[in-house]
């Protein structure tokens, strides 16, 4: 097996276990929390449901990963591990903010030292997971209405569904928290930002569990994995440049898992 | 209507660096070395210097074939100014920081 397609299958893997993990978690605190111990047949109930919600999880991080990596999968096996990182990062950025991918990514050419490399590669994936967000204001209002839907779904939870005290707040805390991420993205494109819609939607969704009622669907947008144009064999964008508003994204709908929560 | 933000140290130490050639170009990398900053505060800083168009970019045009094309920064008119402001401020050492005037 190449290594290309030996990584591609660990990460794969990788992002596959990432998208499990919550969900894992949840059964964990779940059988801990129960008010009786749990029979052996229960847990098996609760994980079954565990595995029932986190699949389509799974399988869209999987979808996610491969799309990427099938379109720069070469390129990125041949890489070092800095190089890989921060071109892992760059890729998570905005449409309008890829050319600073691409630039922190041919900065890295010129960092000798590998311990430098690391550093340069780490503060530069941080600039690029978290780029300056273009409207402060309703992230802030997104972030502070999940608190409050989470914090509301505790309590209604606590006195109207106590057998998922935990589920519930967990549930309404992950879609708040994922809203609030499609809303601090910033993208300053001037076209419409379904983003923020959908965080609406799904911040609205999450207060349904508050009144006992069910979840609703929603949708998670994500910014489809890109690796800096030139990576990819085209050069960057010419001088001040920019590379085509809107290009390469890939929003991944979120309503299948959040239609099979919904139950 | 215009957005105002003071600069943070490390902005000024940015824009005060650029400021010392102005016309020359300068690289990510270098100004991270010359200022002892790590990568992840020097390049958000450069994007919202460059959103606020205080800093002009470019792409390396006669890079050497086998490396990626290298980016470039310089301040702009406005970005020039801001530093004059910035330096006469820390030469007398006024209290008050000026405002970036955001886009």
């Amino acid at each position: 097996m190449s290594r290309t397609r030996r990584l591609g299958r660990l990460g794969g893997l990788a992002a596959v276990a990432a998208a499990a993990t919550p969900f894992a978690g949840l059964w964990l605190v779940q059988v801990r929390n129960a008010d009786d111990p749990m029979t052996v047949r229960t847990k098996l109930d609760v994980a079954i449901w565990m595995a029932v919600f986190a699949m389509p999880w799974m399988l869209a991080a999987w979808l996610l990963w491969r799309a990427w990596w099938r379109r720069a999968g070469a390129t990125v096996s041949e890489m070092d591990g800095p190089a890989r990182l921060l071109a892992t990062a760059a890729a998570t950025l905005p449409a309008d903010r890829r050319e600073w991918g691409a630039a922190m990514t041919a900065e890295l050419t010129q960092v000798r030292d590998h311990a430098a490399r690391w550093r340069f590669a780490a503060g530069g994936a941080r600039a690029a997971v978290f780029p300056p967000a273009g409207d402060r204001a309703a992230a802030i209002a997104a972030g502070t209405i999940a608190v409050a839907s989470t914090a509301t779904a505790t309590l209604a939870a606590v006195k109207l569904v106590p057998a998922g005290r935990v589920f519930a707040p967990a549930f309404v805390g992950l879609l708040g928290g994922l809203a609030t991420l499609a809303v601090a993205r910033p993208r300053r494109d001037g076209r419409a930002r379904p983003g923020q819609a959908v965080a609406g939607l799904a911040l609205a969704g999450d207060r349904r569990p508050c009144r006992g009622h069910h979840l609703v669907p929603g949708r998670v947008p994500l910014d489809a994995p890109r690796l800096p144009s030139h990576h990819l064999g085209d050069p960057p964008a010419g001088d001040g440049g920019r590379p085509g508003r809107g290009a390469g994204r890939l929003p991944v709908a979120g309503s299948a898992p959040a239609a099979l929560a919904g139950w | 209507m215009a957005r105002t933000r003071r600069p943070s140290a490390q902005t000024t130490a940015v824009v005060l660096a650029l400021a010392e050639a102005p016309a020359d170009w300068h690289y990510g990398y270098q100004l991270c070395q010359r200022l002892d900053l790590k990568a992840g505060s020097v390049y958000p800083i450069l994007m919202r210097l460059a959103d606020r168009g205080l800093l002009e970019t470019a792409w390396e045009r006669d890079a050497p074939p086998g490396r990626p094309p290298r980016h470039l920064y310089r301040l702009t008119g406005p970005g020039r100014a801001l530093a004059a402001t910035l330096a006469a401020e820390a030469a007398t050492g006024t209290v008050g920081r000026p405002r970036l005037e955001g886009a």
